[in-house]
């Protein structure tokens, strides 16, 4: 019997032990899966599209030229990244951080970020010693962001063998690497900055521009640690090349744009207490692995005006996320959230609007356009096109007074041409009332057209800067209207069913950053819905605010 | 929060645009109209009462976020009776059509100097030897009296002269 208690008890021993194995196993696998950083390939189908997805994003919000105030002996107005060109052909796509990632290198390394190891003015135009990439994280909330991340390594790091640099990317870098990492916005703004030794963070950088005009070196001291800083400033010269063939000459031209900041490295130096440190450590995104660079701080939105001052000035001193604290991070202006209900609540608030194209709609059976036009202050007036043709006696700008205009809602009637949405004369003539400061509220006004094909839309300005860009771009000129009136014929066609239309109308306000907003009305014209496009889906979503 | 009920309605249109074209529209790229060298040359109408000669060129446009190079035609007006008079000579300009993606056609906007208004122009290609020439006048321009209309034909089939 004892010896059958004792087997037991050794059985039981052994399965409890064996349990506790498997447990810890799953435990630490477990563990070990939470905190790790590393990257993962994805399948071809989600590189596919996660590569179109960072380039529609990229196209759309980073590559916004922006007016270099640093430029130092710029031959004309080139903007930061103006030169700046991506191989889109050349992606490392993968898995990082909980997000996905595009990884791009620079066409021709038509961008250097150098460190001037000669003289405080001199240009260095070309530098083995450094590299340049682009990122596009698309995070697990499907919010994008993008960053320059350049790499200048150091001599003894290259040691005469330069494809060594090559290895280091945003996805790894050498566990040896030293020198230095530095972020910069899609404009061309300092984000954050470490000094590397082989491997290791041992220092995070900090960027002035414009002064000092020579490297320097001085102390300061901080004032809540008992600890001195001694720091220098280094120049880093940008230069931007935008290269191309003349097509008349056949001759390579390159134009270039030389900016110089300074990036400005500190060392704490003991001063008789405990040292705070420097630099180094933690990450925003649930820590580091080695071979991982850290990502770039957070944005920081600006507080509200009136609120608390904004950091900004000159010199900033940036720390990545979890770091030693002390940095500030600047803040990125982030336009108020539109709310689409405003639109509709506006557009309902024209009283007599329902009436007019419930009239027009009685009248798309004539032979030619119908429309009202209320103005400020007075009785909408009725117009009329010329009968057999698809045109409308729209009122010319110069007979209108200033800010007099709040609506405009004209028809498409029935014909083998008429379309079931905006023409491009619709679109150019909403463009034109605005810009030539005739409509009363920017926020309000409204174009409308109702279709024979049983559609009716109205277009507002959603969001004005790329509207006035758009105007620029496409209706300041003939060239311009032109232009845009070859792309519009790629979208719509009086051939498309209404469905395409609509897709394509919203599709091409979305790829041409028009500023534009459609709204839609539903049959009786007592109720509107804020139409958004979503470029990756090819969908329309429709907000109602009932 | 009563005022701010949001229904999404998701409509799935990905059959919508599947005619379109993804036009590349930055980086300076050139979108090469494969067929304009079969707009060159000079053309007529059947009746020979309206004759063109076209010759074609690469240009760039570069304006806002826009860089392409794009092909050119310019098309003069060399010949065109209009009620018994020869008014070919009254149109001092060259019509500057553009090709954007649309490989069979031409197009731009005129301005019609006997009436006075802009009128749209297309020129499409139906064979080698036949191309389609359109005009109209554009739903709502802020230069036109359109009770003028235009001196060009609205449509007319123009053969190799």
């Amino acid at each position: 019997m004892k010896n059958y208690f004792s087997r037991f008890a050794e059985r039981h021993l052994a399965f409890t032990f064996f349990l506790l194995s498997l447990f810890i196993v799953v435990l630490v696998y477990s563990c070990k899966k939470e905190i790790t950083t590393s990257t993962t390939p994805l399948d071809n189908t989600v590189q596919s599209i996660t590569i179109k997805e960072a380039k529609a994003w990229f196209e759309t919000n980073a590559k916004i030229n922006k007016q270099s105030s640093q430029a130092t002996n710029s031959l004309n107005d080139r903007k930061w990244n103006e030169g700046i060109n991506l191989d889109w052909n050349k992606p490392d796509v993968y898995s990082k951080f909980k997000g996905s990632f595009v990884e791009l290198p620079l066409v021709n390394s038509s961008v250097v970020f150098a460190f001037d190891r000669t003289n405080a003015n001199g240009i260095t135009q070309q530098n083995n010693y450094t590299k340049t990439s682009f990122i596009v994280q698309k995070d697990s909330l499907g919010v994008f962001r993008g960053w320059y991340m350049v790499l200048i390594a150091d001599t003894a790091f290259i040691n005469g063998n330069f494809a060594r640099l090559n290895l280091n990317t945003y996805k790894s870098h050498d566990k040896d690497f030293s020198g230095r990492l530095l972020y910069y916005t899609a404009q061309g703004e300092f984000l954050a900055g470490w000094r590397y030794e082989k491997g290791i963070i041992t220092n995070t950088l900090s960027v002035t521009s414009g002064i000092p005009a020579t490297p320097s070196k001085q102390v300061n001291s901080k004032q809540d640690i008992n600890v001195a800083q001694l720091c220098y400033s280094q120049p880093v010269v940008t230069t931007t090349a935008s290269c191309f063939t003349n097509p008349a000459t056949g001759m390579y031209d390159c134009t270039y744009t030389y900016t110089t900041s300074y990036i400005t490295q500190c060392y704490d130096v003991p001063d008789g207490g405990g040292s705070g440190g420097s630099g180094g450590g933690g990450s925003g995104g649930g820590g580091t692995n080695p071979g991982d660079f850290p990502p770039p701080p957070p944005p920081n939105p600006c507080p509200p005006v009136g609120g608390v001052a904004i950091v900004g000035g000159q010199h900033v001193n940036l720390v990545p996320g979890g770091g030693g604290g002390g940095g500030t991070n600047p803040c990125t202006p982030v336009p108020p959230p539109e709310d689409p209900c405003d639109k509709i609540r506006k557009q309902k608030a024209k009283a007599d609007l329902k009436t007019q194209l419930a009239d027009l709609k009685s009248k798309l059976n004539l032979n030619y356009e119908t429309g009202y036009l209320k103005s400020v202050g007075t009785v909408a007036q009725y117009r009329t096109g010329t009968p057999n043709t698809l045109s409308w006696d729209a009122p010319q700008p110069s007979s209108l007074a200033n800010a007099s205009l709040e609506y405009i809602v004209h028809s498409h009637y029935a014909a083998q041409l008429s379309l079931s949405t905006f023409s491009n004369s619709d679109i150019n003539a909403f463009f034109q009332y605005v810009q030539q400061n005739k409509v009363a509220n920017k926020d309000s006004f409204s174009f409308s057209v109702i279709t024979s094909q049983g559609t009716t839309y109205s277009m507002m300005i959603g969001d004005y800067q790329k509207f006035t860009s758009a105007f620029t771009t496409y209706f300041s000129d003939q060239l311009g209207r032109d232009l845009f009136d070859n792309i519009y014929n790629n979208y719509i066609k009086a051939g498309n069913t209404t469905i395409q239309n609509e897709t394509n109308l919203l599709s091409m306000i979305n790829t041409l950053n028009m500023g534009i907003s459609v709204l839609k009305a539903n049959t009786d014209f007592s109720n509107w819905v804020v139409e958004s496009y979503d470029p990756i889906t090819n969908t329309i979503t429709l907000k109602n605010c009932n | 929060m009563k005022n701010f009920l949001i229904v999404l309605s998701v409509l799935f249109c990905n059959c919508a645009n599947a005619q379109l074209k993804n036009l590349e529209l930055t980086q300076g790229k050139y979108l090469e109209n494969p067929i304009k060298n079969d707009f060159s040359g000079n053309w007529k109408s059947a009746g020979s009462d309206f004759k063109l000669s076209i010759a074609n060129e690469k240009k760039q446009i570069k304006r806002g976020t826009i860089d392409i190079y794009v092909d050119f035609l310019n098309v003069k007006v060399t010949h065109f009776i209009k009620g018994g008079s020869q008014i070919a000579n009254r149109f001092t300009l060259d019509m500057s059509l553009i090709s954007v993606g649309n490989n069979n056609e031409f197009s731009g906007t005129y301005r019609d100097e006997v009436s006075g208004n802009n009128v749209k122009i297309n020129l499409k290609r139906i064979s080698s030897n036949e191309l389609l020439f359109t005009s109209s006048l554009p739903e709502i321009d802020f230069t036109n009296h359109t009770e003028k209309g235009s001196v060009f034909p609205k449509l007319v089939t123009l053969f190799k002269d």
